[in-house]
Order: structure tokens, then C-alpha cells, then sequence
């Protein structure tokens, strides 16, 4: 479960203040599907950063599974990360170096697995996203929604109970959007909490519940 | 996860192929020069034949007459050290003249020289490799007989191919038998560094008896270490003995009491005489330093380049956070890549240094000079490399690793 109470995030530079999110209270239980919806610079990928630990609030509280963030050191953040979180970028953020097998590899390296489980494990989460005869190449040789499938096998393959994803359909054309969402919904039935970005009514139609942010601040 | 580093490593440097040149090149090019240095410095002060006993050696190298008008400061004659030979605390002790320059004359051909008038003793406290036949004695020197010990190098050209022990070498018009025959030892060794060595006796006159000054050196073998402290001091106790009311202008004696380095220090740091530093001590730290600085402006080099290379990977910094990478784990790898990339480095500064220094032994630019890589040069070559690597990729990787998540993928256009 994700429960954020009172939560709000201020950014500031020398001459400018912005408050991205105000005061937003939200839970999202396990096994929800949920959507994020609202203009570009509402919040949106804010409140998503917060929810994965990969920024901090300036006010309010967070509580992921059962654990409230506060005086988390950033090993433990990332170890709760690590366990918890798995994360689906819009802009796919795939290891340009590494083959499609080590990019999925990258959680499980945190997590000190023997080699041979990781390329068991890394090898199961491709050939789910239809990916087992692509496993020795680079990103640069695979289309957008091949990659997005990688960064999705990525994601899941340390199987984590909340997958973040930050408008994952946003850079692949419609067919291929609709196989990432598709993707999603499977993950989602097998009992995995999913929180989606999406600036597409179409894709959030498709999730349990939509939550619509305006100026940081959550609208009914 | 180190064979992951060492993957990406590999393949990110093969991606970068001039920034990897442009590393590669500052890297084995500051090595060179650094193992060439520690070679140097290896050759000329370590403990190798014929000064294996440094570590335990003190010498009185000069000393200094000091009058209300005249001064003088350089080595010391005869008279001054010859009645330290009896001191206790030393295991051995040798009185040698400094290298003088004489000549010879073979086949018509003029052949200069490099000799040195010393006791028996001088060959127990230094101990030369000898090639062929061994040293003279003590008893020679007290008979004053005509014999040598000849380097290899004069061996070769006053001998060729002929039998030199036995042979006659006719030096400043006075002929001397060959007894035996040492390797050479190169210019930089101060101390045992000569082309003939002749005992002391064997001078043209006995003027050398008399007077407080000329060209003599003492060298005191202290039984270890712990000794060396108390032996200074009773040679000090000795030299404050010494009658200088035989000079007139001078009504005081000076000297210093230190080993080898300390005494090539002093001269080269221009140290006063009567200082109370360590001129050994201040050379190292200037060696140390001027290392350091010579490593330091690559590193700031490389910094910079890895600073960009760095940021470049954003996105990376930030996909490995998200995914459970803490700062430190990413310090770790970043500084793994780094010290794999200078390691490479080392290897190519290795093989360049090693034809060098080949390159160098080859020129007649220090006399017998016989530079190469040994055990020593190498574990000095891959430390350096190791440090090399960690100045230049700590900084840039802690910085990389305090880059915030968030942040790091929305540079990198999420």
C-alpha cells in the first residue's frame, strides 16, 4: 500500500519558488491499478518520483508498504527501492552499453545474486514481454516498443509489488502503446500494484482509477 | 557485480575511442616518466652492490674549517679521519680519496679515468662485484704496492680480449698490476663509483699525510641500525678532537655525519653545514611532492574529462538509483571503470617505460648507467597507476553518485 498524507513539494532556485504538488493526500492499495492524469507541469511525474523514493517531500508524510520514509539513509532508500519499486521510464532509459539480458540484470545486481539466477531471472522477464530471441542485443538495435518491453522486463524482474510507470506508452505509436498496456494489465492481474502517468484518456480508461492533478494540487 | 563493471567498462571505453586515446596517452606517458624517475632514484640510492650496507652506513663526506676570516668547506685530508679507523661502534671503517681524474694510454689512444686512492677496508664496506681476481688488502696499502682494481669498462678497453689479472695498466706514468676486476658501478653512486681503485699508499708523494684538508672521505659500518645514532655521535666526539691549531687561519672544525642521501641532499638542497634539518628527509618530501604534482596535473585532466563522460551518463546514474544503487555502490563502479581504464594505461606505460629506460642504459647519458625494470620499479609503476587512478576517478564519481535520481533521468530527457 501507498499512502501519501499532507504531501506537498516546493522547488526552489535563487529567484524562483514552485510548488509542483500542495498538500496532496492519496492511498493507493495493493493490487490497484491506478492512473495519473493532468496537464504537463501539474505534478504528475512529481507525485511519482515521491511515491518511488526518488524525491523527497517537503512536507507531509509517505508510507510504503507499511513503512513510513522518514530518516531513510540513502542506502536504505535504495534497498527499499531495490525490493519494492519497479520503474517504467517514458523515455525507456536503457544502458546504451549494456545487451537487452544486462540491462534487465541491473536490480537483481543490487541485490548480490548469483550470476547464474540473474540470467535465469533476466531471461524469464524477457521471454514474458516476447523478447527470447533478442536477448544479446543492444537497445539501439531494437524498435521503441521493443525497448519499452525491455525496460518493462527490467521493472519486473526483481518482482516488485508496485511498478511506477512515467507515461510509458507516451513515445510508441498506438499499436504498440496498446501492447505495453496490455503488458501493464497482465502484471496487474498477477497481483502487482501499477501507478500510471499518462497524458492518454484512452489508456487511463483502461485502469481501476484515475486520479487528476491541477497545480499540484489533486481535483475530484 | 565486478565482471559487470568490468564489462561495461570495457565496452564503454571502446565507445569513447579518442577520449580513451586522450586518457590513455596522459596516463602512460606521466607513468613513463614517473618509473623513469624511480629508476633514477632506484639506481642511485637503493641498496645494490656496491652499497648494500647504506642503511647502516654513515660517512663523513666533507667538512668545514671555519676561521674568524676564511672558511673552508670540502673533504677532508688525511690526517682528519685516518685516526677514526680505531672506533669501536663501527664494524668497519675505510678512508678513500673522492674520484680524481688521471689517464691512461692505449694504443697511442688517450683514455681518461675516474680513480680513487682507498684502504683495504674500502672493499668490506662496499662490496663490488668482482668479475675476475678480488680486491687488494690492507697489507698492500701498508707496503704501498703498485695494484689495481679496475672496472669492467676500463677492463674492455685498456685489455680487450686479453687476460687482465696480472696485467700492468700504467696510470699518470706509474704502473700498477691489476688484481681485479668489478663491475661498473654508475656515476650517480658518489660514494663507490670509480674506474680504478689503488691503495692510498700508492700516492706520488706523502704530502697527502699532512694538513687538515684534501680530498679524503670516511665510511663508518655501523653493526645495524639502532647503532647508527651512538656512532654519529662518537665520530662527532672524535672530530671535535682534532687539532686544528696546525692551520692558522681556522680555529674550528665542522662536519656532518650522514649516509649517502643525506649528504647528496645537502648538496643538491643547498642545505647550510651546520643546520639542524634533515636534508634526507626534505628530499623525500620534495621527491614525494614534485611526484605527486607531476601526477596531479593529468589527474586534474582527467577529471575533467571524466566529469563529462560522467555526466553524460545521467541517465544511467539515474536508471541504477531507481533501481537500488546506492551512492557508494556507484562510487565503487565508477572508480572500478577508472582504475581498469588506468590500468590499461599502466600496462602500455609499462611496456613504453621498459624501452626507455632500455633507450637510456643505451646512451652514454650517465655513466654506466644500467637502468631496467626490477621488482621494485614495477610494484613502484603499479602503485602509481593504482593512485593515478583513484585521484582521478574518486572526485568525479562522488560527485556523479550526488546526483539525485529525479534529477539525473529528467537531464537526460525522461
Amino acid at each position: 500500500m501507498i499512502r501519501l498524507e499532507h504531501v506537498s513539494k516546493v522547488y526552489r532556485t535563487d529567484r524562483i519558488e514552485t510548488q509542483a504538488l500542495d498538500a496532496v493526500n492519496l492511498t493507493i492499495a495493493d493490487g490497484e491499478m491506478v492512473s495519473v492524469m493532468g496537464p504537463s507541469g501539474c505534478g504528475k511525474s512529481t507525485l511519482l518520483s515521491i511515491m518511488g523514493l526518488l524525491d523527497e517531500p517537503s512536507d507531509g508524510r509517505v508510507t510504503l508498504d507499511g513503512r513510513t520514509i522518514e530518516r531513510y539513509d540513502d542506502r536504505q532508500l535504495a534497498q527499499l527501492r531495490n525490493r519494492t519499486l519497479g520503474f517504467v521510464f517514458q523515455s525507456f532509459h536503457l544502458i546504451p552499453d549494456l545487451s537487452v539480458l544486462d540491462n534487465v540484470e541491473i536490480p537483481l545486481l543490487y541485490r548480490r545474486m548469483p550470476a547464474r539466477e540473474r540470467r535465469q531471472a533476466a531471461t524469464a522477464a524477457l521471454e514474458r514481454g516476447g523478447l527470447a530471441s533478442r536477448l544479446h542485443h543492444f537497445p539501439a538495435q531494437l524498435s521503441g516498443g521493443q525497448q519499452q518491453r525491455v525496460a518493462i522486463a527490467r521493472a519486473i524482474v526483481g518482482e516488485p509489488k508496485v511498478l511506477l510507470a512515467d507515461e510509458p506508452t507516451g513515445n510508441l505509436d498506438s499499436h504498440m502503446g496498446d501492447e505495453v498496456m496490455s503488458i501493464l494489465e497482465a502484471l496487474n492481474a498477477d497481483g502487482t500494484t501499477v501507478v500510471m502517468v499518462t497524458h492518454d484518456p484512452r489508456m487511463a480508461e483502461r485502469t481501476e482509477r484515475t486520479l487528476r492533478l491541477f497545480d499540484g494540487r489533486q481535483v475530484h | 557485480m565486478l565482471r559487470s563493471y568490468v564489462i561495461l567498462a570495457w565496452r564503454i571505453l571502446g565507445r569513447r575511442p579518442f577520449f580513451t586515446f586522450v586518457s590513455l596517452f596522459g596516463i602512460s606517458l606521466t607513468l613513463v616518466v614517473l618509473m623513469l624517475a624511480t629508476a633514477f632514484l632506484d639506481h642511485a640510492f637503493g641498496a645494490r652492490a656496491p652499497e648494500v650496507n647504506t642503511d647502516r652506513m654513515l660517512g663523513v663526506f666533507q667538512i668545514e674549517l671555519i676561521g674568524e676570516q676564511s672558511q673552508y668547506r670540502g673533504e677532508a685530508g688525511y690526517s682528519v679521519l685516518a685516526p677514526l679507523r680505531d672506533i669501536d661502534l663501527a664494524e668497519e671503517v675505510s678512508v678513500g680519496t673522492v674520484p680524481r681524474a688521471a689517464v691512461t694510454f692505449v694504443d697511442g689512444q688517450k683514455v681518461s679515468l675516474a680513480m680513487r686512492w682507498v684502504d683495504g677496508e674500502f672493499f668490506r664496506v662496499f662490496q663490488y662485484e668482482f668479475l675476475e681476481g678480488g680486491p687488494f688488502t690492507d697489507q698492500d696499502d701498508a707496503e704501498a704496492r703498485p695494484v689495481a682494481v679496475i672496472n669492467h669498462e676500463t677492463r674492455r678497453r685498456v685489455f680487450g680480449d686479453e687476460e687482465a689479472i696480472d696485467g700492468s695498466i700504467e696510470i699518470d706514468g706509474r704502473t700498477f698490476r691489476v688484481v681485479g676486476v668489478v663491475e661498473n658501478v654508475p656515476a650517480f653512486r658518489p660514494a663507490s663509483f670509480a674506474d680504478v681503485w689503488v691503495p692510498i699508499s700508492t700516492s706520488k708523494t706523502d704530502a697527502y699525510l699532512e694538513g687538515l684538508y684534501g680530498s679524503f672521505q670516511g665510511f663508518f659500518v655501523a653493526p645495524n641500525r639502532d647503532r647508527m645514532p651512538a656512532l654519529r655521535e662518537e665520530i662527532l666526539t672524535r672530530l671535535a678532537e682534532v687539532d686544528v691549531s696546525t692551520e692558522e687561519d681556522y680555529d674550528r672544525l665542522h662536519a656532518n655525519v650522514e649516509t649517502t642521501f643525506d649528504a647528496l641532499a645537502r648538496e643538491l638542497l643547498s642545505v647550510p653545514s651546520e643546520g639542524g634539518s634533515s636534508p634526507g628527509m626534505a628530499m623525500r618530501w620534495l621527491i614525494l611532492g614534485l611526484a605527486l604534482l607531476f601526477m596531479a596535473l593529468p589527474s586534474l585532466n582527467l577529471i575533467n574529462l571524466n566529469m563529462s563522460r560522467i555526466l553524460e551518463r545521467a541517465s544511467e546514474i539515474g536508471v541504477r538509483k531507481s533501481f537500488g544503487a546506492s551512492s557508494r555502490t556507484l562510487v565503487t563502479q565508477f572508480v572500478i571503470e577508472n582504475i581498469l581504464l588506468t590500468l590499461i594505461g599502466g600496462v602500455v606505460g609499462l611496456v613504453l617505460a621498459t624501452l626507455a629506460l632500455h633507450l637510456v642504459s643505451g646512451t652514454a647519458l650517465v655513466s654506466y648507467a644500467e637502468l631496467g625494470l626490477n621488482p621494485t620499479i614495477f610494484t613502484w609503476g603499479i602503485l602509481i597507476t593504482l593512485a593515478f587512478g583513484l585521484l582521478s576517478g574518486a572526485y568525479p564519481a562522488w560527485r556523479m553518485s550526488r546526483l539525485h535520481p529525479r534529477q539525473a533521468l529528467a537531464e537526460s530527457g525522461s
